[in-house]
Order: C-alpha cells, then structure tokens, then sequence
C-alpha cells in the first residue's frame, strides 16, 4: 500500500483509549543504508509545530511517537497502541 | 552517499529536509521542487516502518493535498494556461543522488517529464517578445 507525506501530516493521533494526542506535524525517519529511508516516527502535536515554524532553540520536547507504536490508520485518525501519558517527548 | 546524511541533519525530518526542496536535474538545472513523498507501507508487515519510494513533484501534485476542490481549481488554471492533460510526475528516490540545500537527481529534465509548465509558458507567453 502506497500513502503521501500529506496523507499523513495534519492527521488526528489518538491513544489505545481514544484520547487525542494532537496532530502529526511531521515524520522521522532514519537511513540504514545509503539507499533507503525508513519512517521511524511522527512527531506530533502543538510543540511540535512551535518548533517547526523555527523555535528549536526552546527545547519544547515535543512529543515522539515511534512507527512500533501506530496500531492502525483510518482516513481520519492514526490510533496508537499506547496510552497518552506512557509516549516520549523528544 | 547520495541519501540525505544523518552527520548534516542529525535527526531525519521529512518535511524539514526534502519537501517543498528544489529538483536539479544531473546538469544541475532546476526541474521542479519536491511537492510530495510517496511511502510503500507493507501489507504484509504493518509494523514494518514505511519506505520512502518516490518524490512527487509537476502540475497538480501539491493541488491533490487540497482535496477535490483544490484539485479541479489547478486543473483548470492550469487548461487556461493551455496545458492539456496536467498530472504529477513521481521520481523514484533509486533516482536521487544527493541532497543537500536541494535534492539533486540522476536525471535529466526530459526524462523527469516535469517541464510541461515551464515549457507551455516559454511557449505561449516569452516567445512572443521581442528579441526572444
């Protein structure tokens, strides 16, 4: 299956108990090799934004959410496998 | 090396180091900017982390994020401007060879096909001056 950056980016991320996290506003990824580039991660919510738009000298620590963690992507909703409080902040 | 270079960027932030990045093409002209990214997510293992597979770039690729409305907007703009049959064009990242402050591809403008509006324009608009 193949998807778009922008089919993911802007998407409602929402805990195992349906609790909004906030929006993906961007994806991490990483290079095992020289050839590939695997999705590792989203970054998630209003933090994440802030440091997006040029504020990343505030330390925000923004929220991460590893690929490991997404149960499912719907058309509207990305939902995790994890509760809300138990995600990371990068 | 031709991938983007975790030692440059550290963390690998798509949308920060490769959308919305100009297209050089193997002579170093521009052909286009990356207006998209296309992931293969396997079916077989959904727990596979997706694979970047292709760029998205050309005439409606940014318009289809914009939904139907969005879409049929450029389309039609783009009919005014005389081309025909707009649709975006996906450059394979087996295709991309370095990327840096742009993303430089083992292509050459022809073979990206991504010149429709730049030649329509050449054609239509700055051919008809004088001394052009």
């Amino acid at each position: 299956m193949h998807l778009t950056y922008h089919q993911i980016v802007g998407r409602r991320v929402v805990d195992r108990d349906n609790r909004p996290v906030g929006r993906v506003v961007d994806l991490i990824a990483r290079s095992p090799d020289d050839r590939t580039i695997r999705v590792t991660g989203l970054l998630v919510g209003r933090r994440a934004l802030i440091q997006r738009i040029g504020r990343d000298r505030w330390n925000l620590h923004p929220v991460v959410v590893g690929w490991s963690e997404v149960a499912d992507l719907d058309d509207e909703h990305i939902r995790l496998r994890t509760r809300r409080d138990d995600l990371r902040r990068g | 090396m031709k991938a983007v270079s975790p030692e440059r960027y550290g963390r690998i932030e798509l949308g920060k180091h490769l959308v919305d990045k100009s297209l050089l093409d193997r002579d170093d002209l521009r052909c286009g900017k990356v207006d998209d990214l296309v992931l293969d997510l396997s079916d077989a293992d959904p727990g596979r982390p997706p694979e970047l597979v292709a760029l998205v770039t050309g005439p409606l690729a940014y318009a289809r994020t914009l939904g139907r409305v969005g879409t049929a907007l450029a389309r039609g703009i783009y009919r005014l401007l005389g081309i025909r049959d707009p649709h975006p064009v996906e450059v394979p990242w087996s295709r991309v060879r370095q990327v840096d402050v742009m993303v430089r591809l083992d292509l050459s403008r022809a073979e990206c096909d991504v010149n429709a509006v730049s030649d329509t324009v050449r054609d239509r608009l700055f051919a008809h001056l004088p001394g052009a």
